[in-house]
């Protein structure tokens, strides 16, 4: 995979603080750090998984790369351009490399448009298909998901939520983008479904080169398809690694009770005592110093103190974590 | 073995449709010991919610349950007066629902929701049942209690508010506890708590526990019994280690296949199960699960299997699992 070296997004110290009032009269502001001094490389061809609990702000870190909400701080470089300098015209253009899948196939599509209309308007809309070309486009992409071309006379509510997931990714894909962010795609599907959504985000990956940021809570679905995952808690990535390997140690203590937490497929193992005491934690004033340290089993001194840095601690292995 | 706690016959809960009635729940028999955590498993609309609130009677209208009994402790539910009805509902049997923030109300303290349950069942002055409020909430591992107890619904975080939920459903010392994806709406490591925090309420106060979910490795850690529902039917039920050693209905095969935990190898195709579940007032004729079975054969479209004991505990609805069915077929 030499090809996938190659840097598609890199980013830098990127940030996004939301200032909130706390109680009736807004007296305090007090700083949500949804994402805070972000520093991460996602490469061409490849699926890099996001994952972590709510709150984390690795949604947050999806729309900030797309820049469907404009950071506080911080850069964003798609193919080397710096997207944050871009005027209108230009991030216009930008969009068509950049799609996203959002969780929720029935909020995310309008009811109100066939399947054509809502495959078919950014075809028009970046001024790349008309007429009977549109129809010939839709077609392809029904049929590159896994529908019928004669769907795209229907309303997203004669769907299944598994084929309404398949008609956000079709969407997603009209563009012919580079990247595509999908944020929690499987989530909100059935067991066999998730399989079926799975299969073809893989498929559809290697036919038309696509690279992926996975956005997802499920590390079970994270480990599957994603070629390198990065872990986020509090705003900020604690580790970032090859999936090969990556559940074994060493690994970030958080990363290791994410895997402890997640319940096996296995009646025969031994069910396992919670990794984790007390509550996640509130993205709003966090902890000084390594942010996981309030819950952290290993806790010591520094880290109540130090920020951990991330750090490579082997080849291709980021890690920020006092102890590694 | 002794009787059974809970004992559902032919259960038939059921929407009026365009053509005549939907069962959303068909001819369903199932049991459960007393002490006992049986899994119900299987994946939206497959009626799985639907029977436990059937037990509850509290099936949404213009749904009803049209046929079957349900005994719970020698008792049938269903032809008990309301009232009777009401002081088991919440007392004897209980329920926690996925997501805490519906079922509580949000313009009163958890206090004194949990405290309100006591005084609905027991005749004990307000300070008392306050305490006992607060003990329980202390018993769920609600740090601070006291003061927490005076807290709002939104003022505590998920977690918090599913374990407020679990003290209401075990106030009341009940015999049985359905819990509907209990940890379904949790973050990963708060739901490895709350599991842990089940599974040891459960121990110590021999409650049987149906645990409703789609999620097959909590049903794995936490079950000793599965029972799996497809179409308002029950498909397979066995001991769990069976089940997952060997599934024997193709449903119950497939979903498990399709688990990227199971799976060979990562990056590589899962194996799924073919289409989607169909809608009840759709239903393929014969095994309702045959249009998507890899393995369907002439029979499954002509009659529905039935559901057959094929070895001690362990039930399943499957030609081919069916000795009389196997003949035919060898014949063919």
């Amino acid at each position: 995979m030499n090809q996938a070296e190659e840097t598609l997004v890199q980013i830098r110290g990127l940030s996004k603080h939301y200032r909130v009032g706390a109680g009736f009269l807004g007296s305090q502001r007090r700083t949500l750090q949804a994402v805070d001094q972000v520093d991460l490389t996602i490469r061409r061809g490849e699926v890099l998984g996001l994952v972590g609990e709510s709150g984390c702000g690795k949604s947050t870190l999806g729309r900030l790369i797309l820049r469907l909400t404009e950071p506080s701080s911080g850069t964003v470089f798609f193919e080397g351009r710096d997207v944050g300098g871009l005027d209108r015209g230009q991030m216009r253009a930008l969009r068509r490399q950049m799609q996203i899948v959002f969780q929720d196939p029935v909020t995310s599509l309008n009811p109100r448009l066939t399947v054509g209309g809502i495959l078919g308007e950014p075809l028009r809309i970046h001024g790349l298909a008309r007429g009977r070309e549109v129809e010939r486009r839709v077609a392809e992409l029904l049929e590159a998901v896994g529908l019928r071309a004669e769907h795209a006379g229907r309303y997203p509510h004669q769907f299944s939520g598994g084929q309404r997931q398949r008609i956000g990714i079709a969407r997603a894909l009209a563009l012919n983008p580079k990247l595509v962010v999908a944020d929690e795609p499987v989530s909100a599907l059935d067991v066999s479904i998730q399989a079926q959504v799975m299969n073809l985000l893989l498929e559809l990956r290697d036919k038309f080169g696509l690279t992926y940021l996975l956005v997802a809570h499920d590390l079970t679905v994270v480990h599957h398809l994603a070629d390198r995952i990065a872990v986020m808690y509090l705003g900020r990535i604690v580790e970032a690694a090859p999936a090969e390997g990556f559940d074994q140690p060493p690994m970030h203590p958080y990363t290791a009770a994410l895997f402890q937490s997640a319940p096996i497929a296995d009646p025969a193992r031994q069910t396992r005592p919670p990794a984790l005491r007390g509550d996640v934690a509130s993205p709003l004033d966090p902890p000084p110093g390594c942010r996981f340290h309030p819950r952290c089993p290993e806790a010591q001194a520094v880290c109540r103190l130090q920020s951990p840095e991330l750090r490579e601690i082997a080849p291709d292995h980021l890690c920020a974590c006092h102890f590694r | 073995m002794n009787q059974a706690l809970l004992e559902i016959k032919g259960l038939v809960t059921a929407f009026p449709g365009r053509g005549g009635e939907l069962r959303a729940v068909d001819e369903l028999d199932l049991s459960l010991m007393p002490a006992e955590v049986l899994g119900l498993v299987g994946e939206s609309g497959c009626g799985k919610s639907l029977t436990a609130l059937s037990v509850l009677g509290l099936v949404p209208r213009p749904g009803r349950v049209t046929d079957g009994s349900i005994f719970f402790e020698g008792r049938d539910l269903l032809t008990l007066p309301e009232p009777e009805l009401r002081q088991i509902r919440g007392a004897r049997v209980s329920m926690v629902f996925q997501e805490p923030m519906t079922s509580l109300n949000p313009v009163f303290t958890v206090g004194r929701q949990v405290a309100e349950l006591v005084a609905a069942h027991q005749e004990i002055p307000a300070a008392e049942a306050w305490e006992r409020a607060v003990a329980m909430l202390g018993r769920v591992g609600v740090p601070e209690p006291a003061a927490r107890a005076r807290a709002y619904p939104h003022q505590l975080s998920g977690g918090l508010r599913q374990r407020v939920m679990i003290a209401m459903a075990l106030l009341l010392d009940p015999r049985l506890v359905m819990a509907d994806e209990p940890t379904t709406a949790l973050d990963v490591t708060i739901q490895a708590q709350i599991l842990d925090l089940l599974r040891r309420l459960q121990r110590d106060s021999g409650v049987g526990v149906l645990l409703i979910t789609h999620n097959l490795a909590v049903v794995a850690q936490m079950a000793s019994r599965v029972a799996v529902m497809y179409t308002g039917r029950l498909v397979e039920e066995a001991p769990v280690a069976e089940l997952f050693a060997e599934p024997l209905h193709p449903y119950a095969d497939g979903l498990l296949a399709c688990l990227p935990a199971r799976a060979t190898k990562r990056g590589q195709r899962l194996p799924t199960i073919k289409g989607v579940v169909p809608p009840l007032d759709d239903l393929p004729p014969g095994c309702k699960f045959s249009d998507r079975c890899p393995r369907a054969f002439a029979a499954c479209r002509q009659a529905e299997p039935a559901l057959v004991e094929v070895a001690p505990g362990r039930r399943v609805r499957c030609f081919l699992h069916h000795d009389q069915a196997r003949e035919p077929r060898r014949a063919a």
